[in-house]
């Protein structure tokens, strides 16, 4: 379908191609003051850097962000190929990359400035707590498939780094305020400076208030949520050398949702309004020295904590302290050797109650790696060669050794192809170890049953060995196509397999317990291809396009056990399809348009939708900007995820929001 | 159509909609050419800025003669951008050749040099190389002038501004003018 659409709109281009031509003849005409009056748009710089490596990454820049109308960071994961982002309810995102997407999606690794907030309690991302000033955000690198040997474990379907702006690039004030029927009512508030003749500092906060979204029969589903949070950025940098930054966050709010709670009296199931208190703090600082040659020595420490009290599940902290060394050396013009270690804490506790418990419920567990990765180019930078690989240390299954190996044809700015091979691990969490969950209660002949999650500190870890392929091309200047092509093959994967029922006499109302255990119980393989492709129509109208294709196939390893792998096969959509398109007007206005089109989740029972988008930017001065969004716009409400455990998907409604900025 | 005859003819209604109408097929092309003038790529912007910077600078007379050169050292962001700027282009009466650069070897033989973001973590070293050689230094962001560079080009609310370091393009022989230092955003002493 992306190839009809890229063949239908080249003739057109050509007409394009050629006034823009015209026009920069014209250019050269104009004067500085001329010049300086010039509006201009940056999409070349960062595609450069990326036509360079050998892995499928697509970069979501602070423009894409801002035009997309986009509102959180979830919702603008939603513009990369390949990565399949359902929202389940009003603040909670099942998102994966490549499949295995869920609540918890516990083989896709993100992370803020090099702070990991993949969750190692829960294994997977809170997405209602990774928040900022959108405006602070730099960009979004989404890297499609297995990253083990940069990253480290969890990195196994894809990796999500969000970069923010250095302090220098947002001085001055920022003053944002709106109301939308979705977005509820929001502010944000950001002054930039300086400090002395080499520092730069910001200081950020932001509060929402969202009504929450839709049930089906019709309504609010009652998920409604609220968060404030602050934060900073200092930026230094001696003349020569040295640069530190140092940022933190601290936020706290709450959520609301609809869960459904296993009770003892029938019909054994209840809708309840879990309310969870959200707070969390976390301090980073990065020093990197460049020596002479251009050798680099980068050191990182972060701290985080993460609270989510509620009533049926009430994690009391879980804190990270990291430390991370990394040290780039140009051995020659043509060999690049990088090579590093660190060192990461994870302290837990949880507080128990009838539906989640852990044994024991508090604990530290230890994380230590060193990686080294070496970059050859041959043949006058044409070919070049990387290899490399992660040994990393973890207290549930001992040492993993993720390598890695790719190979990329550099044909200047405007062609490239590249092939990869990686292992990568998902390493067991304290949930799929140690964890107790209360799942069901029904009736049997000895009276009451409970099935129950029980952890198993036996599992190992998943583990994938991932083949990719990818071309980029860039015709004529102002069309760019990217190509990637996967095959993964999975071993050991989870799944939940009942055990043999014992009693348990301490609990005679529901004296039978039949255990859920998780087991590394299967096998199989997913392949794919993504294509995206940016079109510059003119000097003011942009067209992105993508599409996503995914194919997956489990099997049971496990002897003597029905085992249904067809839930997991069907959580990601089979095909995806985006279209966005910018266009600038005069007079200082912005229309943007987004499409997408997701396929239903077979077997799970969510349909295939279309959605559309759309935002109007206008710049009425020099300060003020308004923004209108309209998102959702074909439909009154939509389902986008499956249910899962402890999981009740709203409808997601149709949004308008307005806001004002000012900025001095 | 509005000269036709038949015009004139038709009921005042009728018209005023024609009227309208041609109206709005008039504006369309004027719109159409004014947003697709309007915007630029950050890097053809920033070729005529190097090529304009050239005329507002004077080196030391050292070689007077021969084409007047722009170095590129890095990754080059212009593409065929900045040759089309300076392509049949004189200065001075003399012509303007573009190079480009990997290492930091014989980078002393341009005048000016546009050193690229891919080189941004030795550009401290690469300004020492430069240190009293009548090289015009260009580079990108705001660190730029601070770390030593004589132009630093950056985007500012979706338009290109400069700031100078005077003193470093003085320390190097170069004159710079003052109509483009009036022009800087920043000027460092």
């Amino acid at each position: 379908m992306a190839l009809v659409l890229l063949i239908s709109l080249y003739q057109p281009q050509t007409t394009h191609a050629d006034t823009g031509k015209a026009h920069a003849k014209d250019l050269a005409d104009l004067s500085i003051q001329e010049l300086m009056e010039v509006q201009v748009t940056s999409v070349s710089r960062k595609d450069q850097k990326l036509s360079k490596t050998a892995s499928a990454v697509y970069a979501i820049s602070s423009e894409d962000i801002r035009r997309s109308g986009a509102t959180s960071i979830p919702e603008a994961l939603r513009m990369a190929p390949g990565v399949q982002v359902a929202q389940v309810n009003a603040s909670q995102w099942a998102i994966g990359i490549r499949g295995f997407n869920g609540i918890f999606s516990n083989k896709l690794l993100v992370m803020v400035d090099g702070r990991s907030v993949y969750n190692p309690m829960f294994a997977g991302v809170f997405w209602d707590v990774q928040d900022m000033l959108l405006d602070d955000i730099d960009h979004i690198e989404v890297i499609r498939g297995p990253g083990g040997t940069m990253w480290g474990s969890n990195a196994v379907n894809g990796i999500v780094n969000i970069i923010t702006k250095s302090a220098d690039q947002t001085q001055g004030g920022l003053l944002t305020t709106g109301w939308g029927n979705q977005e509820g009512s929001f502010g944000e508030a950001r002054f930039g400076g300086k400090a002395g003749s080499s520092a730069h500092y910001r200081v950020s906060s932001k509060f929402f208030r969202r009504p929450g979204q839709q049930r089906a029969e019709g309504g609010r589903a009652e998920d409604d949520w609220d968060m404030a949070r602050g934060g900073f950025r200092v930026d230094w940098s001696s003349p020569r050398r040295d640069a530190l930054m140092v940022s933190g966050d601290i936020y706290g709010g709450g959520s609301n949702l609809p869960i459904p709670v296993a009770v003892l009296d029938p019909p054994f199931q209840r809708r309840f309004r879990e309310h969870t208190d959200l707070s969390g703090t976390n301090i980073l600082t990065r020093w990197t020295r460049t020596h002479a040659g251009g050798s680099t020595s980068d050191l990182r420490v972060y701290y985080d904590r993460v609270q989510r009290e509620g009533s049926t599940a009430n994690a009391r902290f879980i804190e990270s302290t990291d430390f991370d060394y990394q040290n780039q050396l140009n051995t020659s013009s043509s060999n690049q050797v990088m090579w590093g270690g660190g060192y990461r804490r994870n302290r837990d506790s949880i507080l128990s109650t009838p539906f989640l418990s852990f044994q024991p419920p508090s604990r530290t567990t230890h994380l230590y790696q060193a990686f080294v990765h070496d970059e050859m180019r041959l043949f006058s930078d044409q070919l070049l060669i990387a290899v490399g690989t992660k040994f990393e240390h973890n207290s549930f299954t001992g040492w993993e050794v993720q390598p890695s190996a790719a190979l990329l044809w550099d044909r200047g700015q405007n062609e490239s192809a590249w092939l990869s091979v990686a292992r990568a691990v998902r390493i067991p969490s304290r949930v799929t170890a140690e964890a107790q969950a209360l799942i069901q209660v029904f009736p049997g002949p000895t009276g009451l049953n409970r099935l129950v999650y029980m952890g198993n500190p036996a599992f190992k870890p998943e583990e994938l060995i991932s083949c990719q392929a990818g071309y980029r091309v860039r015709l004529r200047r102002t069309v760019s196509l990217d190509l990637t092509a996967f095959y993964n093959d999975y071993d050991n994967l989870e799944t939940t397999i009942p055990g043999v029922p014992f009693a348990d006499p301490s609990f005679p109302a529901a004296p039978t317990i039949i255990p859920l255990i998780p087991l590394n119980g299967r096998t199989g393989r997913a392949r794919g291809v993504e294509a995206a492709s940016t079109w510059r129509l003119s000097g003011s109208s942009q067209l992105h396009l993508s599409y996503s294709w995914l194919d997956f196939k489990l099997h049971s390893s496990l002897a003597g056990v029905s085992d249904d792998v067809s839930a997991t096969e069907d959580i990601a959509p089979d095909h995806q399809f985006h279209v966005r398109w910018y266009h600038d007007l005069p007079g200082g206005l912005q229309w943007d348009n987004s499409y997408y089109f997701v396929t239903s989740l077979g077997s799970l029972g969510v349909p295939a939708y279309h959605r559309v988008d759309s935002r109007i930017g206008w710049r009425a001065s020099k300060h003020v900007r308004f923004s209108f969004g309209l998102q959702n716009a074909l439909d009154n409400q939509h389902l986008e995820a499956a249910e899962e455990v402890r999981v009740l998907p709203s409808e997601i409604g149709r949004s308008v929001y307005g806001k004002i900025s000012y900025d001095f | 159509m509005i000269s036709s005859p038949i015009f004139w003819l038709a009921p005042p209604f009728l018209r005023w909609v024609a009227y309208f109408c041609s109206l709005w097929t008039l504006a369309i092309p004027i719109l159409m050419a004014q947003s697709g003038g309007a915007t630029f790529t950050e890097y053809q912007v920033k070729a005529v800025f190097i090529y304009n910077f050239a005329k507002f600078v004077e080196w030391p007379p050292r070689d007077a003669k021969g084409p007047l050169k722009i170095g590129i050292l890095g990754d080059d962001p212009f593409g065929d951008y900045l040759d089309e700027v300076i392509r049949d282009k004189t200065i001075r009466n003399r012509p303007i050749e573009t190079r480009h650069f990997r290492t930091v070897d014989n980078l002393e033989v341009c005048h000016i040099l546009f050193i690229s973001n891919s080189e941004r973590k030795r550009t401290p070293d690469i300004i020492k190389i430069l240190a009293g050689v009548p090289v015009l230094t260009i580079g990108e962001g705001r660190g730029f002038a601070e770390q030593g560079g004589m132009i630093g080009l950056v985007i500012d609310d979706g338009k290109v501004r400069f700031d100078i370091k005077a003193k470093a393009a003085k320390a190097s022989g170069i004159t710079v003018r003052s109509q483009l230092l009036d022009l800087a955003r920043g000027v460092k002493k």
